[in-house]
């Protein structure tokens, strides 16, 4: 495939390093695996899943017994809190993404909820991320698209020199041109539907459906909230990061001039009337926090004192917690392979939010430490005790140990690291750090990811391929799980 | 950086980081490391295949696939071999992608111990 995920020049190799494993008696006198609480947001331990995609529902956005058994693999680690993966809050097709768009939706969500609290005997909160995105299409062959999709204008009969010409002359010279002429010829976004596939933005407000977004997304935001509490989750964590719907109003991106653009307070609008209205259906006794980027990492985008700006409006209005990512933005995406779509995890954007192991001077581990303590600093400057999780490359206790003694952080997300190994909490916190799965950050899950396969880990998925009714990818090659943890007898 | 304090790498290098196909391959081409990888980053020639070192990320789960040990990371390529890392570079840029694993070359058992090979090397 062409949309390989983009690499630092320097090409630095990098490899894990968690440094001192805690006793059983220093993890329990550890800041990690101490509790948090604010408000109705209650964690056992200061330890967290972040949201994982990882291409287990129903093409119809249903929970299938794949999904429950993965979130119970990872509830059996006892982390803090898991977040369930970007759930759509539209009912409308999604392709294999878990859906929350109707009440058909919550008897499957239910499933996992129920599984996650029997998995972890009760500790472990699981939130779900709740996800609006616009409409990206797949890269198209460039015949079809200059042959049949394309609006002819007379602006394209201009630039050709050919004013009255039919439609379809128009066409067959268009097929005609080289690149670089071709690109004199189409309009911008004309150009990008051809070479990348066409992608709404929140600023085409001449289309009533983008036009009318603040009108229709706090209802949507707020029946999915709904079902979720319905569903029994312990609280939602809203999707305004990487590169979907909300974190394009956040983007300083958006110019629109319908006073939910333009300045910090216009492109906060529209995620705080969510809120709110979100606030208002479940109550204030339950959790709702939101994912955002402490930095878009796009030229343009916004910077880490946009995301502080944010960080103190979404406190001040009552979020029990905040988690910050980076980066992830459609507007650097490595062109696709004809057929398929953008991916936001490919250009350099991507490589903030999930970087690979050979990496540049900055390395792969702790990226958006600095950005993060950052907006965390302003929060705590304004006078607002919100939880900040604060996650990317942390794979060590003694890293995430640091980043809450040092203030910079009230929760640490482990992502890839726990996908490496979901036992990566109950190993550590009962001394047995040395039998952690480390991840090596070889990005083989991204890779699935991007292909849209059964996202798993290789340093588990082709171990004890011959157990009975063990559950594996549709190839039959991977099991969806990593095998249990059996702890050495003491 | 500050922020990445108590984690120092533990090996640092500036050359291209990637994995490569050497001379076992040849007159053998079993494919078993092509159903592994996830970024299909294997090209098939007429009696070898190669890794693209563009598309190849490190992963290393190819390595134990190869029944005749073909697969090392560069790092590791033994120095009479050192040529296969540019060939790599150069055919995977000619050779067509292969995703699935196939049937070895009719004359992969006879071959699959001979040392030497890369005189028979097809392009």
């Amino acid at each position: 495939m062409e949309q390989r995920m983009w690499r630092p020049p320097q090409k630095i190799k990098w490899k894990t390093s968690p440094g001192q494993w805690p006793s059983r008696e220093d993890a329990s006198r550890s800041h990690l695996f101490s509790p948090i609480e604010h408000g109705p947001f209650r964690l056992a331990t200061r330890t967290w899943v972040p949201a994982m995609v990882p291409w287990r529902a129903t093409e119809d956005g249903f929970v299938t017994d794949d999904n429950v058994d993965w979130y119970a693999r990872f509830a059996s680690g006892r982390p803090g809190a898991i977040v369930l993966e970007a759930t759509g809050i539209r009912d409308v097709p999604s392709g294999p993404l878990l859906r929350i768009g109707h009440d058909r939706f919550v008897p499957g969500l239910r499933r996992v909820v129920d599984a996650v609290r029997q998995a972890s005997g009760g500790e472990t909160k699981l939130f779900i991320q709740l996800i609006d995105f616009l409409s990206i299409r797949r890269r198209p062959d460039p015949a079809k698209y200059l042959g049949q999709h394309l609006r002819i204008t007379d602006r394209h009969r201009e630039a050709l020199g050919r004013s009255g010409a039919a439609e379809d002359e128009v066409r067959q010279a268009l097929l005609g041109l080289p690149g670089e002429r071709l690109a004199e010829v189409l309009d911008a976004r004309e150009l990008e539907a051809l070479r990348m596939g066409a992608r709404e933005r929140v600023t085409d407000t001449h289309l009533p459906h983008i036009r009318e977004l603040p009108q229709v997304l706090p209802e949507l935001f707020a029946a999915a909230a709904r079902r979720a509490r319905e569903a029994g989750f312990d609280g939602v964590e809203l999707h305004y990061a990487h590169a979907y719907t909300m974190a394009s109003f956040l983007s300083a991106l958006n110019t629109r001039d319908d006073g939910y653009g333009g300045s910090r307070d216009g492109r906060a609008r529209l995620p705080l009337e969510v809120f709110e209205r979100v606030r208002a259906e479940v109550g204030t006794d339950y959790t709702v926090g939101c994912r955002f980027l402490s930095e878009d990492c796009v030229p343009g985008g916004s910077t880490v004192e946009d995301a502080a700006h944010f960080g103190v409006a979404f406190s001040r209005a009552g979020m029990d917690f905040l988690s910050l990512s980076r980066g992830g933005k459609f507007e650097d995406a490595r062109q696709p392979a004809i057929g398929w779509s953008a991916y936001p995890y490919t250009g350099p954007s991507g490589y903030e939010c999930m970087p690979h192991h050979v990496s540049d001077e900055r390395g792969p581990f702790g990226r958006n430490f600095e950005a993060s303590a950052r907006v965390r600093a302003a929060i705590r400057a304004a006078g607002l005790t919100t939880p900040v999780v604060v996650t990317g490359g942390v794979h060590g206790f003694a890293q995430a140990e640091a980043l809450l003694a040092s203030d910079r952080a009230d929760v640490v997300g482990f992502a890839r690291a726990s996908l490496a190994d979901p036992d990566w909490f109950v190993k550590v916190r009962t001394g047995h750090g040395d039998a952690v799965n480390m991840c090596i950050y070889a990005n083989y899950c991204e890779a699935l990811d991007e292909k849209h396969e059964e996202v798993t880990c290789q340093l588990w998925d082709r171990t004890g391929l011959d157990e009975p009714g063990l559950r594996k990818t549709k190839d039959g090659k991977r099991r969806l799980t990593p095998a249990p943890w059996v702890p050495p007898a003491a | 950086v500050g922020a990445a304090r108590g984690l120092n790498p533990t090996s640092q290098e500036t050359d291209t980081m990637t994995h490569v196909v050497l001379e076992s391959c040849i007159r053998c081409r079993y494919t078993d490391c092509v159903d592994v990888c996830p970024v299909d980053c294997f090209r098939q020639g007429p009696n070898m295949l190669v890794i693209d070192p563009d598309e190849c990320i490190d992963c290393a789960v190819c390595i134990p696939e190869c029944p005749v040990e073909a697969i090392k990371p560069e790092e590791d390529v033994p120095a009479e071999q050192q040529s296969f890392i540019a060939l790599n570079a150069e055919l995977s840029k000619q050779w067509p992608a292969i995703t699935k694993t196939a049937e070895p070359l009719d004359e992969a058992e006879q071959w699959k111990d001979v040392r030497d090979k890369l005189q028979y090397l097809e392009r």
